[in-house]
């Protein structure tokens, strides 16, 4: 083999600058994950102080912001109005989006391929801009401040996740299974109905989860589009953040973050188990 | 043989991924221009040596010495080894010529030098036309063919291959481990080839070391192997012998005294272990009828295959309870042979090998 | 109940297109009603009734505007990049490494910001970055009284918390144009004589660069749009685009005003997307938002 001495020299530098690169990965990806953690850890930990004030570490542990949270008509008025609205918006975006499945990928419809992007759209729309396209939409007819409006506009910013994970879903539905469906005499509508939803059941259950989420964590469009009677839990975390903090958002904060955590990873165990 | 022409060597080589012992104390020592390949199935270590050696992996224990040198602590760009991957991993953005050509770049040959070798490499694997394309535009076989060009071109000491024939057809295969067979004469590159086909170990290695569950069972030419198996997995899974049991085994002059079921044979290998051996007979080795001086055995004949050339029967014989044994004769031999059938066979002395019972291990 | 096909029609897996009118009618309906029409009125809207530029106008010509756009774009492209960057980093280790754990572990961190509300996700930062939040009570553990950083109500607070939210929304595209990717590639480059580092630049970013492009144009278009971040973690310095449009709406009841702002924002994203589309095509696009 042809190696000079001064080649060997420079890949040996080359090793060490190797080695080099190798440890300041390992500590940029230790500290993009500490990144990452940190802020929910903390938040999680206080939520189990029992001091008054926030403060770090937590003189006395216990659960009294809990205790206060459930006692706080206010906080629990505003999961109430999160719920309401959620439940909705999760019920709509996939009454809305498993037919729009259906025709992007088992009908011939020409302009399918638009349909889907118009779905998907409002996921690149910038938030604020978008807020403000829909105050002047809303205003129009008369939806702001009105719990429609809300549930219209969140199933809207739902709809794209929804679409995603359902076409997703339906590109592993093998077209056969209708077809055999239907030679054995089903109309096509049962075909559907029967064959293809049942097997995307986890797909929708999941995308309900999903749009249950983002309504619930959604904090830009109540605020531009909301109205007294419609405090969600992030606007009401919103608006306590600014005004005065209370040690009682940590136990709101970690109440949220964990069932949304919950029901992402149940959503995605769901759906990936039916694959 | 000189320490000067062992290429590589591994010493006592260990792996354990946590507690599971990938590889298990493996010693091999490779010559100068020689193909070894490394046969076994999936899990068997083989791809692991074959990423220790190229420095993907680090070993637990025991050494990698390539001329001598332990290359442990080497990154694989210090190692001057050439590799052609499964997927052959060609780079997608690159031209064909570029692809070959990065190598050399990478080891700091100048233009002229690097466009005068990368159609040299073209001429080699008979890719001439091709340097301009890109990989995507090639079939799979002559994207193989660019995958040993480019691995080669700044002439490393070692070429490891990693399965690369794998995704082929078979007529494609065939026809590549020409190609490779007539590289090797040219260039005698010193090759580790990893695969799982004994068909492709038998037609391009010079010695072939078998491996099974990160052990090595054993490492000759294919001719040994096959002849003088010397252990029971060997036979079994390379010679393709069956395995007969044994009662006695007594050494008399220049030979051993086997005793199965009351009858006796005088076999002309002498055997030294400890426990008693087993009897392997290749497939090939028994013979239709009544041989004098041989075992005899009566077989019934349970399926059987025509093959073209020869013909594939499996038979039951009684010996020491009924067993189960695969016979190859001559088509012309057995063509009024039928399933159901009773036949004699014989098995004479000479083709009778003993072999070490290591299927426990 | 059984049907005879007697039309000589066979069956075909797909529907017709008149299927297709009826059951997308509810996503078209409600698409068009709430996205579609708002982007054309709130066009509309900005053009005003008198001379159809005069608002543009009037918002390039003001200092504070043209300078809060410059300020939202300068911080999202400088978001972006880290964000790509770090995940970059991020998706390519979840791709190549062996270990079971560290993969899991890179999972979870990266879709943790995912399961909190952007008020939350910002409402910890604000306990963190406060004075005398976490952060500055570590220091002064590490180094004595005097170390404190002010990041609240800064610039940089900002950043940290956008860059917060935004990392997973770059690591999962990368994380999907990695699998496309042959891990192979830059194994046979080191064997070649690459380093690791040469490698992975030589043969991995070029093959990357497309998907690159377009999770950054993905990550910059919902950066701009950024609300409630800038105005929890900003302070008034710190004036994003979105403040000044719910400025104008809510406190200065300046309606068309904002939906001027709010359609420069909208050409921004449409440019950004374009160029994207342009220059690596509408499939990598749509691939990096699955």
């Amino acid at each position: 083999m042809i190696q000079r001495p001064e080649r060997a020299r420079a890949l040996r530098a080359q090793a060490v600058g190797d080695a080099v690169g190798r440890w300041a990965t390992r500590i940029v990806l230790a500290i993009t994950l500490l990144f990452l953690a940190i802020p929910a850890l903390l938040v999680f930990v206080l939520s189990f102080s029992s001091s008054q004030f926030i403060e770090f570490p937590p003189p006395a542990w216990g659960f009294d912001q809990y205790i206060a949270l459930f006692q706080s008509a206010r906080w629990l008025d505003a999961i109430g109005v999160s719920i309401r609205i959620a439940v909705p918006v999760a019920l709509l975006t996939i009454s809305i989006a498993v037919p729009a499945t259906l025709v992007i990928n088992r009908t011939t419809m020409p302009a399918r391929n638009a349909a889907y992007m118009l779905g998907v759209s409002s996921l690149l729309f910038p938030g604020a801009a978008f807020a403000v396209a829909l105050f002047g939409v809303f205003s129009q007819f008369g939806l702001t401040s009105t719990y429609l409006g809300i549930v219209l506009s969140h199933t809207v910013l739902a709809l794209p996740i929804a679409l995603i994970v359902l076409s997703t879903a339906i590109g592993r539905v093998p077209r056969q299974l209708e077809l055999v469906a239907m030679s054995l005499g089903a109309s096509r509508l049962r075909a559907w109905a029967g064959v293809t939803i049942r097997l995307l059941g986890p797909a929708v259950g999941a995308s309900a989860l999903f749009a249950f989420v983002t309504s619930f964590d959604e904090a830009v469009l109540i605020t531009f589009l909301g109205g007294p009677g419609l405090v969600t839990v992030p606007k009401a975390i919103f608006d306590s953040v600014r005004f005065g903090v209370e040690p009682v958002i940590t136990a709101i904060a970690t109440l949220t973050f964990v069932v949304t955590g919950l029901c992402a990873t149940i959503a995605s165990r769901v759906n990936s188990r039916s694959k | 043989m000189t320490t000067q022409n062992i290429a590589l060597s591994f010493q006592s080589v260990v792996k354990k991924f946590g507690d599971q012992r990938a590889v298990s104390d493996v010693s091999l020592d490779i010559r100068d221009g020689e193909w070894v390949t490394l046969l076994g199935p999936s899990g068997s270590g083989k791809t692991t040596l074959l990423k220790i050696l190229a420095g993907f992996e680090q070993l637990t224990s025991g050494a990698v010495l390539l001329r001598g040198k332990d290359v442990s602590r080497l990154t694989p760009a210090e190692r001057g080894i050439g590799m052609v991957f499964q997927q052959y991993a060609l780079f997608p953005h690159m031209t064909v010529a570029e692809n070959i050509a990065y190598g050399l770049k990478m080891h700091g040959w100048n233009k002229p030098d690097r466009v005068a070798r990368v159609k040299e490499m073209l001429s080699l694997v008979q890719l001439d036309a091709f340097g301009g394309r890109m990989p995507a535009q090639l079939s799979g076989g002559q994207q193989q063919r660019v995958a040993l060009a480019r691995a080669l071109a700044f002439g490393p000491t070692v070429l490891l291959m990693d399965e690369p024939l794998g995704a082929l057809d078979r007529s494609l295969r065939l026809e590549m481990e020409q190609q490779f067979r007539k590289i090797h004469r040219e260039l005698r590159p010193t090759v580790i080839y990893v695969t799982h086909d004994q068909e492709e170990a038998l037609v391009l290695s010079d010695r072939i070391a078998i491996l099974r569950d990160g052990r090595l069972l054993a490492f000759d030419t294919p001719r040994n192997l096959h002849d003088n198996p010397g252990s029971a997995l060997v036979a079994s899974f390379f010679a393709g012998a069956d395995l007969l049991p044994v009662e006695k085994a007594t050494v008399v002059d220049n030979g051993t005294e086997i005793t199965c079921a009351g009858e006796s044979l005088r076999v002309p290998e002498v055997w030294s272990g400890d426990a008693l051996p087993l009897i392997a007979v290749g497939p090939s080795r028994w013979k239709q009828g009544n041989v004098a001086g041989a075992w005899g055995a009566e077989a019934s004949v349970t399926d059987l295959s025509y093959l073209g050339d020869t013909t594939q029967l499996t038979c039951e014989i009684e010996w020491s309870g009924t067993r189960s044994i695969t016979v190859r004769t001559d088509a012309e031999e057995s063509l009024n042979v039928a399933v159901g059938d009773r036949i004699p066979l014989s098995l004479a002395p000479r083709d009778v090998r003993l072999v070490s019972d290591d299927r426990g291990q | 109940m059984t049907r005879n096909r007697t039309d000589g029609r066979a069956f075909s897996a797909e529907a017709g297109p008149w299927w297709g009118l009826a059951l997308s009618a509810p996503l078209v309906l409600i698409a068009g009603l709430f996205v579609v029409y708002p982007l054309v009125r709130v066009f509309a809207d900005s053009l005003g009734d008198g001379n159809p530029f005069e608002n543009y106008v009037r918002f390039f010509s003001s200092d504070v505007y043209v300078r809060t756009l410059v300020f939202t774009l300068l911080l999202s492209i400088l978001v972006t990049v880290i964000a790509v960057v770090l995940g970059a980093v991020l998706a390519w280790i979840m791709r190549t490494t062996s270990s079971r754990w560290i993969r899991l572990l890179c999972w979870g961190a990266v879709l943790v910001p995912f399961w909190m509300s952007v008020v939350v996700k910002n409402y910890a930062f604000t306990l963190l970055l406060g004075r005398r939040g976490m952060l500055n009570e570590v220091l002064q553990w590490a180094f004595g009284e005097g170390a404190m950083l002010e990041l609240l109500y800064t610039n940089t607070a900002v950043v940290i918390g956008m860059l917060y939210s935004m990392l997973p929304y770059a690591v999962l595209p990368l994380f999907v144009t990695f699998l496309t990717i042959n891990p192979e590639i830059p194994l046979a480059a080191q064997t070649l004589g690459a380093s690791r580092m040469r490698a992975i630049r030589t043969t991995v970013l070029p093959l990357a660069l497309p998907g690159m492009v377009a999770t950054s144009s993905i990550v910059f278009v919902i950066t701009i749009g950024f609300y409630i971040t800038p105005v929890l973690l900003g302070g008034p310095r710190s004036t994003f685009m979105a403040t000044l449009i719910s400025e104008q709406t809510f406190s200065l009841f300046n309606y068309p005003g904002a939906a001027t702002s709010a359609v420069v924002l909208i050409v921004v994203a449409v440019v950004t997307l374009a160029t994207a589309i342009k220059a690596v095509g509408i499939d990598r696009l749509k691939r990096a938002l699955t």
